[in-house]
């Protein structure tokens, strides 16, 4: 699913606006934790600065008495006094020994509180001013900032969490406005294939929201239009042609039928009539094979179609064309090894089968095999016929499903060129898979692949 | 003379519009020695057929007043049981499944052959005055077993495979009669469509040797250009 909304432009531009405007709240949120933090330490300093001049201006009798009151001042015990002799023996204060680490500038600076915790034991960060006093003595002026820092931390964390909202906000919305086209994509490809499998009447659907896949939807079905049409009349045209051809024809050959039904078989014309009536029946059975094409392409007809097992199927085939492939010196040979249950139309996919089956023993040499099987599992049968004839070169795979195609090999081989044109037919109105490719045996192995393909089908 | 079998002395009425197509079955009709009468429409046809007297109608599926399968659904709704081949341009499957719910007997596909029009005309009338068929049939010193699918010559049992039975009760059944290789196909492996000649050649070969085994004399002829028929040459 999110593979699906990343590939929706306008989730993509959600999740990179939201995070680029997340990223400026975490900015913007650091710069103002920086000036904040850099304002409480200042404060901090101040006093401190204060605090020792206040100290430093005091006589030496008064000093012992200041610190004490500053240190009984101190309600929340975040201050720290202490004067030191030269030696760094406590004079007063509430610190028992001079802080290691200590500056003596007269300026703030940060205090490791890790190598003082006997001094400031519950202290987190500790900022201390060392200034030297009359007489070499030292004073040291601290402060505990925990609490500080404690509020640094809180306003710290409650930027990242807003932060992360406005992420979270930004990829929600980017969703709420992208599932719309990701259902309309969806749509769209399922439209698309079913357009590929060969019903030219579907169209793009259209979203209600008028937006630029409705456009390019709008533009795809126009040229679908004009392509139905244009091919609608070409068909149209040669059903004409083989309707309008069709009926003459008839009528022609009950002509001749009639008058060689009522000619003795001595009489000099009546091989020539028998011979214009076979050829007659030849040409009725192409039109009718052109007509059953297009009316397999054209009427989508699913009205036969219901759940049918392949095996008895194949088995009916293998009755029907063993003793053709026996006579014709052909080995036949069938492995079912399964027996699914598919939606079809069973008497075309019989149809189909058959057609298969005899371009097989009509193409293989006296002595060679034909082989029928029926594998795969049961959602995904495949129905194979394969032979030892002469195959079809790999360039011409697609050539001969086109109607009235023969490949060169096939050229001296009685036929029509509309055998595999019909297999194609049935097949893709089943929305099957139609593969042709090399049998084991070196001829050609075709291949009905019984489920409904997704796109494009393997040649 | 090739004639066709001018056995049948059936009557057949034929209800078509095409005047073409109708003058095509009258004649084919005659030729086969049937008494036939045209309509040139449904509610004419149907005044016809309700009158009585026919063994077959051939009737097409688009008339301009009263459609095919409303002609033929009227007549079976009025008890009227004459076999009707319903002739028709669509040749969908489901335009057959239709045609052959509504009462229809069987059904052709425009443009047809006229002798496969005729064969079908022919079996139909066979179908309709022949009695119960009996459990074993003998014919030209043949008995087939219609319960056990056997078939038996004065030499025994011939052996026959379940696809070869059905297409030697299939001929037996119809002795006589030009069966065209549509009509065997629909018949013993029950599709709608042209098998090609070589499919039905081969199959009635087959049959064609065992029975010559049997010591049975050649009882398959070949109609040229249309089919088969089954009886003593």
């Amino acid at each position: 699913m999110f593979a699906e909304l990343w590939r929706v432009t306008s989730f993509r531009l959600a999740v990179l606006y939201g995070g680029v405007f997340a990223l400026g709240v975490v900015f913007l949120f650091v710069l103002i934790y920086w000036q904040t933090a850099r304002y409480q330490n200042q404060q901090v300093d101040q006093v401190l600065r204060s605090q020792a001049q206040v100290f430093a201006q005091s006589t030496t009798e008064q000093l012992d008495r200041d610190i004490t009151y500053e240190i009984a001042r101190d309600a929340r015990h975040i201050g720290f006094f202490g004067l030191f002799t030269a030696e760094g023996r406590p004079l007063a204060g509430n610190l028992a020994r001079i802080p290691d680490g200590m500056v003596w500038d007269g300026k703030p600076h940060a205090l490791s509180t890790a190598v003082n915790a006997d001094l400031f034991p519950s202290a987190v960060e500790v900022r201390a001013l060392g200034r030297p006093m009359d007489g070499g003595k030292r004073l040291v002026v601290a402060r505990d900032v925990a609490l500080l820092e404690q509020i640094r931390q809180s306003l710290l964390r409650g930027y990242f969490a807003i932060a992360a909202f406005v992420l979270l906000l930004g990829i929600a919305g980017g969703v709420f406005y992208s599932w719309p086209a990701v259902r309309h994509i969806r749509d769209i490809d399922r439209a698309a294939m079913r357009i590929a499998n060969g019903d030219y009447r579907e169209r793009l659907p259209l979203g209600r929201r008028n937006h630029e896949l409705d456009t390019l939807a709008r533009i795809v079905n126009a040229m679908l239009d004009e392509t139905e049409r244009l091919m609608g009349e070409v068909k149209t045209a040669s059903d004409n042609i083989a309707h309008d051809l069709r009926t003459p024809l008839t009528r022609l050959r009950a002509s001749i039928y009639r008058t060689h039904q009522s000619m003795e078989k001595s009489s000099p014309s009546f091989a020539a009539l028998d011979h214009a009536l076979i050829q007659t029946d030849l040409l009725l059975a192409r039109f009718r094979a052109l007509s059953r094409i297009s009316e397999i392409e054209s009427k989508r007809r699913h009205a036969g179609f219901s759940p049918t097992r392949l095996g008895p199927i194949l088995y009916k085939l293998a009755d029907l064309y063993e003793p053709l492939a026996t006579l014709s010196g052909v080995g036949f040979e069938m492995n079912v090894t399964c027996d699914p249950v598919v939606d079809c139309d069973g008497e075309l996919l019989f149809e189909a089968i058959g057609n298969l089956l005899d371009n097989a023993i009509k193409f293989t040499p006296k002595g060679g095999r034909v082989q029928v099987d029926l594998a795969g599992v049961p959602e995904r049968p495949v129905i194979s016929v394969e032979d030892s004839g002469p195959g079809i070169a790999p360039d011409q795979r697609k050539s001969v499903l086109q109607r009235f195609y023969r490949a060169d090999e096939a050229r001296t081989v009685p036929g029509s060129g509309l055998g595999l044109s019909l297999v194609d037919a049935i097949v893709r109105l089943h929305a099957f898979g139609f593969a042709l490719d090399d049998a084991c045996a070196g001829g050609l192995r075709a291949r009905v692949l019984c489920w409904p393909q997704t796109r494009d089908l393997p040649s | 003379m090739n004639t066709a079998s001018t056995t049948p002395t059936g009557r057949v009425l034929v209800i078509e519009d095409d005047e073409s197509t109708a003058d095509e079955i009258v004649a084919e009709l005659t030729s086969h020695a049937f008494q036939v009468d045209r309509a040139g429409n449904g509610r004419a046809g149907l005044a016809f057929a309700l009158r009585g007297g026919y063994d077959v109608i051939t009737l097409d599926r688009m008339l301009p007043d009263i459609d095919g399968l409303g002609v033929v659904g009227t007549l079976r709704a009025q008890g009227v049981q004459t076999p009707v081949l319903m002739i028709s341009a669509l040749s969908d499957v489901d335009e057959r499944v239709r045609g052959l719910r509504a009462g229809g007997d069987d059904y052709l596909t425009k443009p047809f052959a006229s002798d496969e029009m005729s064969a079908r005309v022919e079996v139909l009338m066979r179908r309709h005055t022949q009695a119960a068929e009996p459990t074993r049939l003998s014919a030209y010193g043949l008995t087939i077993d219609r319960v056990a699918h056997t078939a038996f010559s004065q030499m025994g049992d011939l052996g026959l495979k379940p696809t070869e039975y059905q297409l030697l009760e299939f001929l037996l059944r119809n002795g006589g009669q030009t069966l065209t290789r549509t009509m065997i196909f629909e018949a013993v492996w029950g599709y709608h469509f042209d098998p090609g000649t070589n499919l039905i050649e081969v199959h009635i070969a087959g049959l064609r040797k065992k029975l010559e085994k049997a010591g049975c004399p050649p009882l398959i002829e070949t109609v040229r250009g249309s089919g088969y028929r089954f009886g003593p040459a």
